[in-house]
């Protein structure tokens, strides 16, 4: 924490960069910025408005330089706190920079400066018939810079992707100043997926290249009735199981529902105690018209009560309203709701579901229920008034209930909101001691002094806070004597060569002093879950034998078909630009023998900085991959295209960075990453 | 008092509005502004946020730091909070997309009159000091409008003779001013022959003071369309609304100048039945909707005023398809590309958007055309065009700039202040269009009776 007279100076300096009319320290000005949509709260020493992109690299550095702390902002429309600063340093706001640069629809893409709103966007791109994917409940303020921070989802996502799986370049500038682009045609390890979900700790995006497709061109929208949440949750599996990838698969509670419909003529029937609705699209009609009978089909073998199909565009919006009209309902009832955010792995929902629900009776608190179903990311929606000092504390409590529930099914933390500052501290019941410690080495890589948007995400207390018991498979004993040789290695400062079936590695390639670790016997399928739509193996095992398995199973992996070797090695090696979104999970065994646990079988998972992606075409640099989780589907169901990503041999200086994170002593395939910054 | 402990500044009903009136349920001021959850979802319609992206110019910037006040955790007091509350155009925009409905206009103006005293701002006291006379408001508004005439206006501004009279604000005012009668509405309207005492009418005609002063014409063609849809009616003769004290002044002067025009009101009904009080300015006529929020609190006049109030009409919303069909002139209504400016008090302050497309669309076909953000506001807001003249200027040049996007010959809205503020913000920027008041254009397109 510094004193405002270690202003002195700054703040001419500041506005001969942005002007003097646009650095404000005022109280006003102050107290202003000092909120988010979360409860969180903390007093900036001054806000500095940016009018142009330019101007973002010369503040950073004139900050980073003399210690001042500075988050950046936009929307501020953050639900975990993470457009506050916590240390009292700048804000800055970038809310100005709303220029779309360019929309390419030739090659579907999006230019755009940060401070565009997800809506505006949208809007743009509907004039040429394309749209963006990441479509967040808050897209008519939320912003492009904000939605890359969190790595923002929405209905959409379900079929389309996270905010992540739509990006194609980032131009970032670094805590200390300097400018990068990254993009997924960078040689090296993918660093770009650092910074989708990194909520503004890593770097500041100044410009971003996003992913535009095509509107499709038939939209079918269906609404089912259920007697049960548990029914409905059914029925989704039973679509998904169908082969059918719907565009959005969302749920709600009949509370959302009544208060939704409050005012309004219709009425929900009385054995209604849940709602789906679903919607499928295609540019060809036969094919959704097919989709959309088998769909209802599923749909009634699940004890489905009604089906109704919106007829025209009037019947799809007011379908569309019952779902978007909960969460207004639930804002009128009381001043303050809070939208909690975890996800566990989709066919645990009706668990997750009953148990929120006991923890929320037995916390006297009121909730609606809404969930994108499909994806298993669960929202309830709290109401209480935050002036209710004893009733805010009950709603934290639960809260935490709520997130410890996810742990406990698999699940995690958050799906889309982020950590920021109100989740802190769930992040010691979800991940160990070691891998919270990867995190902060990231951060400490990034930004030494911790001056971007400090003491987010990541616990600050370093207290032992232990991990909580997981729904999570133990090791194979394979697994465990790779762990305990590595630990020895290290010990003895041994130098490793990882080898999976030989099909990547060079043997003249690797140096005398390198000793072979071979992951032969590490081929176990750990799990298969043919609900949730996951296989979980271990990283030795051949695709091609997992590509048999499937098979027999009547489902499929979406890896191309010339594709051989290990599922160790297809990561490492960075083999295809698509694998990024089919990677769910990853157990890692770092230099030293100690085990880093990733993802699991949820969607989707905004809690730590995205490793798990970064360690594709890591070479076997970082860690050794003991086992993955990938997403399966339905054999029979559509194929996709594949394309090949950028070079995986050379690394930069950042790259070197990360590796001193991972491997500080370069104990793990030494010769790929030489350098004198490393041993 | 509620649940809560609110600070002593808000707790005297004497300068406070005891309750707001918000389409959230009535509360206390403090219960109002803690409905706000700050989830930021009014600031992408708030012209101010808008045109400067900063969270203290926006509705949710704005509810915390009046809930801070009144928590007293903003410790410099609401002098301090003066930036953000001034620059509020009251347009409405924040309540009309909140999830919680939040009152953010009213909920400003109470902080307001902590900050601004009650009504000691200069503008507040030149208009009342004005109003009080009606001859010297006469002649203030024809010397300004024939200073103008003569080229004089700049001139007279450089020479102070504004502030020699007295009239800073009206050296501001003066720029916005293109037109002014010779005589007012009002002495026109009193020398129409009245009808028979006690006649059952449907409608009485209430003069705002900027058509009656400044835009007579606009009230001929209201009463003109009154009288072909509805029959004979009658001038109500009634006091100024009170908007400007509401807004600018004291609650004391705005509750007057209401029981007044209810007792008016109240009067007519004894003698004409049942009627509805038709206004063509739509913010004066969305706070006469609005008059039940003056008395909440009083069982016995919150009971009249819900009654008044339940009586009044925008001009905007009385007219139908069906009303003038077949009176229109094709030669007329094909000669113009016409878009349409919602002014706020109309759309955002009585929910009326649909009612003039209904009416026009079929007349113009493609003539009508849509502009891009036309509910947002085009800085007049009352007398903010004079008390932010720069923030003012930024909106108005949005909206102009809007307007000309749609290449339109006219533009059609239904507030005085936007009559004067689109105007001003035309002649600058985009000559080729001229703005109309919703009545006045009706008339214009009509066909001339045989």
């Amino acid at each position: 924490m510094f004193k405002r007279k270690d202003l002195e100076g700054i703040r001419e300096k500041l506005a001969e960069i942005v002007g003097e009319e646009n650095v404000l320290t005022g109280e006003l000005e102050t107290a202003l910025y000092s909120y988010d949509a979360s409860m969180a709260r903390a007093k900036p020493c001054g806000v500095a408005h940016f009018d142009s992109p330019e101007q973002i690299a010369p503040v950073v550095k004139l900050l980073y330089d003399n210690k001042i702390h500075f988050s950046p902002r936009a929307a501020g429309t953050n639900l975990s706190g993470g457009a506050v600063n916590l240390k009292g340093g700048f804000i800055l706001n970038l809310a100005r920079l709303d220029k779309i640069h360019q929309i390419d629809t030739r090659n579907g893409i999006a230019v755009v400066e940060p401070g565009v709103v997800n809506l505006a966007l949208q809007e743009e791109l509907e004039k040429f018939g394309f749209f963006y994917a990441p479509d967040p409940a808050s897209q008519k303020v939320s912003t492009i810079g904000g939605n890359i921070a969190e790595n923002a989802g929405g209905p959409q996502c379900l079929k389309y992707g996270v905010t992540s799986d739509n990006l194609l370049k980032l131009e970032v500038v670094l805590p200390d100043g300097s400018e990068r682009t990254f993009s997924l045609d960078d040689p090296g390890f993918e660093l770009m997926s650092l910074f989708p979900q990194s909520e503004g700790t890593l770097g500041i995006v100044k410009k971003a290249w996003l992913k535009i497709l095509p509107i499709p061109k038939y939209i079918k929208t269906v609404a089912a009735h259920f007697p049960s949440i548990e029914d409905s949750i059914l029925a989704v599996t039973g679509i998904i199981a169908e082969g059918i990838i719907p565009r959005s698969l969302e749920a709600m509670d009949k509370f959302s529902i009544q208060a939704a419909l409050k005012g309004l003529e219709r009425k929900i029937p009385e054995d209604t105690e849940a709602l789906l609705l679903i919607e499928l699209d295609s540019d060809d009609l036969e094919t959704l018209e097919k989709e959309l009978v088998r769909t209802g089909e599923t749909l009634k073998k699940n004890r489905a009560l009604r089906i109704e199909t919106a007829k025209d565009e009037k019947e799809r919006e007011f379908l569309w309203k019952i779902r978007k009209e909960s969460y207004p309902a639930l804002a009128r009832m009381s001043p303050n709701v809070m939208v909690e955010d975890g996800a566990v792995p989709r066919p645990l929902l009706p668990r997750a579901l009953k148990e929120i629900k006991e923890i929320l009776n037995s916390y006297k608190l009121k909730a609606g229920l809404v969930f994108h179903a499909g994806d298993g990311n669960l929202h309830p929606n709290v109401i209480f008034d935050e002036r209710d000092l004893e009733e805010t504390r009950r709603v934290r409590k639960a809260g935490h209930e709520i997130l410890k529930t996810c742990i406990k099914l698999g699940g995690t933390i958050s799906g889309e909101h982020g950590v920021g500052v109100e989740k802190r501290a769930a992040m010691n019941w979800l991940y160990s001691q070691e891998t919270l410690e990867i995190f902060r080495k990231i951060k400490a890589a990034f930004d030494p002094d911790n001056l971007l948007n400090p003491d987010k995400k990541i616990p600050v207390s370093k207290n032992q806070i232990p991990k909580l018991e997981r729904e999570e498979p133990g090791l194979s004993d394979k697994a465990k004597d790779l762990l305990n040789e590595m630990k020895f290695r290290d010990k003895t400062g041994e130098r490793t060569a990882i080898s999976g079936s030989g099909s990547k590695l060079n043997p003249r390639e690797i140096p005398g002093n390198c000793k072979i670790l071979k992951t032969a016997g590490l081929d176990k399928v750990i799990d298969l879950d043919r609900e949730n739509f996951t296989v979980t193996a271990e990283a030795g095992l051949k695709i091609s034998e997992l590509r048999d398995l499937l098979r027999r199973e009547k489902l499929s992996v979406d890896i191309p078909e010339d594709l051989n070797g290990t599922l160790g090695g297809m990561i490492a090696s960075r083999e295809f630009r698509e694998l990024r979104s089919l990677l769910l999970g990853a157990d890692l065994a770092l230099a030293g023998g100690d085990l880093i646990r990733l993802g699991g079988k949820t969607m989707k998972d905004v809690s730590g900085y995205d490793v798990l992606r970064m360690m594709i075409g890591s070479r076997g640099t970082l860690a050794l991959i003991l086992s993955v989780t990938l997403k399966i589907r339905a054999a029979g169901s559509q194929k996709r295209d594949f394309k090949r990503p950028g070079e995986a041999a050379q690394f930069g200086d950042l790259h070197l960075k990360i590796k001193q994170v991972f491997d500080p002593r370069n104990l793990l395939n030494p010769w790929i990453m030489q350098d004198k910054r490393i041993g | 008092m509620g649940k809560y402990e609110i600070n002593e500044l808000y707790a005297s009903h004497a300068l406070h509005l005891r309750f707001l009136i918000t389409p959230n349920g009535t509360k206390e001021i403090y219960d109002a502004v803690s409905q706000c959850s700050r989830c930021g979802y009014c600031e992408t319609v708030c012209p101010t946020y808008v045109i400067s992206r900063r969270e203290t110019l926006s509705p949710r910037g704005r509810n915390q730091i009046v809930r801070q006040l009144i928590e007293g955790k903003f410790r410099p007091g609401p002098d301090a909070s003066y930036e953000s509350l001034k620059t509020c155009l009251l347009c409405g925009a924040c309540t009309n997309v909140c999830y919680g409905k939040v009152a953010t206009g009213d909920i400003v103006l109470e902080a307001r009159r902590e900050t601004t005293g009650y009504g000691k701002s200069p503008v507040y006291k030149l208009v009342i000091k004005l109003k009080r006379n009606k001859a010297l408001f006469a002649a203030a508004v024809k010397f300004l409008y024939l200073l103008k005439k003569a080229g004089l206006a700049a001139l007279s501004e450089k020479l102070g003779i504004f502030y020699f009279l007295g009239m800073p604000a009206l050296g501001e005012a003066q720029k916005k001013l293109f037109r002014a009668p010779l005589t007012f509405l009002r002495e026109k309207l009193e020398k129409r022959a009245p009808p028979p005492e006690t006649a059952t009418l449907k409608w009485v005609y209430f003069a705002s003071c900027g058509i009656d002063y400044i835009f007579t014409e606009v009230g001929l063609a209201t009463v003109k369309l009154l009288e072909e849809i509805y029959g004979p009616g009658v001038f109500m003769k009634n006091e100024c609304c009170g908007l400007i004290s509401y807004n600018y002044g004291s609650l004391a002067d705005a509750r007057a100048s209401a029981l007044k025009n209810i007792k008016l009101f109240e009067g007519l009904r004894t003698r004409h039945k049942k009627f509805r009080i038709v206004g063509d300015c739509s913010s004066c006529v969305a706070f006469l909707k609005s008059y039940p929020q003056l008395f909440s609190g009083e069982e016995e006049l919150l009971k009249r005023a819900e009654e008044f109030a339940g009586n009044v009409s925008d001009i905007t919303e009385l007219i139908k398809p069906e009303h003038l069909a077949g009176r229109f002139d094709p030669e007329k209504t094909q000669k113009n590309r016409v878009t349409i400016h919602d002014s706020c008090r109309a759309c955002h302050g009585q929910g009326i958007r649909e009612q003039q497309r209904e009416v026009l669309r079929p007349v113009l076909g493609k003539n009508l055309v849509e502009m891009k953000e036309s509910d947002m506001c085009c800085g007049g807001a009352g007398a903010y065009a004079f008390t932010n003249p720069r923030i003012s200027a930024r909106i108005l040049a949005r909206k102009t700039e809007n307007i000309s996007k749609t290449r339109a010959d006219i533009v059609i809205a239904s507030s005085t202040s936007c009559l004067m503020q689109i105007e001003s913000g035309l002649r600058e920027m985009y000559p080729s269009a001229r703005i109309m008041h919703y009545s006045e254009y009706l008339v214009s397109i009509m066909k001339k009776k045989a």
